[in-house]
């Protein structure tokens, strides 16, 4: 039953978290408000490389927008604008929420996401004035990538301060996955960048830390911010505990030790001793053990309440994503044994699980966190039921398109390609309609976006109705016609979250 | 390449020896014990077990609040 709102311990436990949210309001807004003018600008980048691919003679004569350009810069400001800066966002909220104490540093935390804005702006115009690195993941120039990773050390030290100060004694799964993700991937980001940016790792061995280092980006860094959002936003929407603790943890455990073994598997192939690529396989493998966990943990804890989808927008996105994510883990494990790579190697079947992965999976889970979180930091309502379906709608029908389309496109490719009696400009013009259904797709997701920019920036400028009830896939007011009409009392107007 | 041996084995036994530290102090800390409070840890009197805290209004005037919502229900 629901307890008595005039209960003191409920009045606490609602200022608690309103003085928590509250602190974490200009810090996190602004990460986030940051990373939709990235996602913005990354699928403009997208959609012009898309089109290149099918119709090469679009945009040709600008050098700043050729081919080698665009892709590159596409891919560094998704990552490190759109999928880091929400990433960063959604971390400080919720170790803020799950410590209990109100976020620290907040002015630094600012300085930091401008800080943050301005590198990966200088670094996407390096990109296309020409001054690329060529090394993928690490495109900016070092000058950029070593700067940038200072604000991934003043994490690790938030970290361990928001640690040590907690008032929550018990450390939450999701906390778990979040210390994983700023102790460990900042490691990597420096260790890469180093070994990259310096003369040590030339040939063979800077093709092995580059891979090592891009897939660790999604598998340390990306997963694990995704999972720990998955792991609250579901139970804590639902109001129901996940199904079993015992194997969020085990599975938690389990990514720690094998994830960051599987990145040699993009050099399959390559010109690398047969054992380090082995090691890469055999991890790929192991990662069957936290994905079973994962998705197991989450079907368990949403069965029987698929339903409730239709009434919350973040648990339409999360359980989007977290099921993208059994998917995907499913997909790359089998992709790195040895028989499939043969055929889906250099081809657009690995461009189709790379987006699976930081898209339908990871992207989908922070647009899902991004829904439940702002209105609580702005308190006010999403202006528009409308744009959130139009946003979920387009981007999930794109992504699954996407993903169709260049994973069979891209299997076709590889057979062909491996066949010696086929020549190659017939390999080019089978991809043809495959490439247009990419562009489809792409500009199916990119009007998803901008229907979502719409509905930050209202949020961002507080034009949305007084918080009652965070989010509505109904106006306020259909719900009260909708209520009268059915002689069932209106919602009670008076605002709780004040 | 001495001093590439030393960094790269330097990181790897920094980043290995952070997992192992981390380990021992959830076990020795109790933070691996008690499997099903923590789990119910994210919930408080006011947004309690069995309550959805993200959801449409007419959802929430029709809706019976049972107690099938959670399964361990405390009700705290």
């Amino acid at each position: 039953m629901e307890t008595d709102p005039r209960d003191p311990g409920r009045a606490a436990d609602v200022r608690e978290r309103a003085v928590i949210d509250r602190s974490a309001r200009e810090v996190v807004l602004l990460w986030y408000g940051s990373s939709v003018f990235w996602l913005l600008l990354g699928s403009m980048l997208a959609l012009v490389t898309s089109i290149k691919l099918h119709t090469p003679g679009f945009l040709a004569d600008w050098e700043w927008l050729t081919f080698g350009r665009v892709r590159p810069a596409h891919l560094n400001t998704v990552i490190y604008g759109w999928a880091s800066m929400s990433g960063v966002g959604t971390l400080l909220w919720l170790m803020a929420r799950l410590c209990k104490i109100r976020l620290p540093w907040r002015e630094g935390l600012i300085l930091a996401g401008i800080y943050w804005n301005a590198m990966v702006a200088i670094g996407t115009f390096q990109i296309l004035v020409g001054n690329g690195t060529s090394i993928e993941w690490l495109e900016f120039p070092w000058w950029v990538s070593i700067p940038l990773g200072v604000v991934f050390l003043v994490l690790i030290a938030l970290t361990v301060k928001m640690l040590r100060t907690r008032r929550e004694k018990h450390l939450y799964v999701s906390q778990w996955y979040l210390f994983g993700a700023t102790i460990w991937f900042p490691f990597l980001y420096v260790a890469a960048t180093v070994l990259i940016h310096s003369p040590a790792a030339t040939g063979v061995a800077k093709a092995t830390a580059n891979w090592w280092f891009a897939h660790n980006v999604l598998g340390l860094w990306l997963t694990p911010i995704g999972l720990a959002s998955a792991y609250y936003f579901i139970p804590k929407v639902l109001g129901r505990p996940i199904h079993s603790y015992y194997l969020s943890i085990i599975g938690f455990w389990s990514l720690a030790l094998f994830y960051n073994w599987a990145g040699t598997h993009h050099l399959i192939g390559g010109p690398l001793p047969a054992w380090l690529v082995t090691v890469g396989t055999v991890g790929s493998m192991m990662m069957f053990v936290p994905v079973i966990t994962v998705a197991v943990n989450h079907h368990l804890t949403m069965a029987g309440h698929f339903s409730k989808m239709r009434f919350s927008p973040t648990l339409r996105f999360i359980v989007f994503g977290a099921m993208s994510y059994t998917v995907v883990s499913v997909q790359g494990s089998l992709t790195a044994l040895r028989m499939v790579n043969e055929v889906g190697h250099f081809t657009h079947y690995t461009i189709a699980h790379a987006h699976l992965g930081v898209y339908s999976f990871y992207s989908m889970i922070a647009f899902g966190s991004m829904y439940y979180v702002m209105p609580r930091l702005v308190e006010r309502e999403w202006v528009s039921s409308r744009l959130i379906k139009i946003h979920f709608w387009a981007c999930a029908v794109g992504m699954i398109m996407y993903w169709v389309g260049l994973s069979f496109g891209g299997w076709i490719q590889g057979l062909m390609m491996n066949n010696p009696d086929v020549p190659f400009m017939d390999v080019v013009q089978r991809m043809i309609p495959y490439l247009w259904s990419r562009s489809i797709a792409g500009t199916l997701m990119t009007i998803g976006h901008v229907s979502f920019a719409i509905l930050v920036w209202k949020m961002i400028r507080r034009e949305g109705a007084w918080l009652v009830e965070p989010t509505l896939f109904v106006t306020r007011k259909d719900a009260r016609e909708a209520a009268n009409a059915s002689h069932l009392p209106a919602p009670a107007t008076g605002g709780h979250a004040s | 390449m001495t001093n590439t041996l030393i960094f790269i084995w330097g990181v790897v036994l920094l980043l290995g020896a952070s997992s192992v530290a981390a380990l021992i102090w959830a076990v020795t800390s109790g933070q691996l014990a008690e499997f099903q409070q923590g789990a119910t840890s994210i919930f408080d009197d006011d947004e309690p077990i069995g309550r959805m805290t993200d959801e449409f209004p007419p959802a929430m005037v029709t809706r019976v609040i049972s107690t099938e919502g959670g399964r361990d229900h405390h009700g705290n």
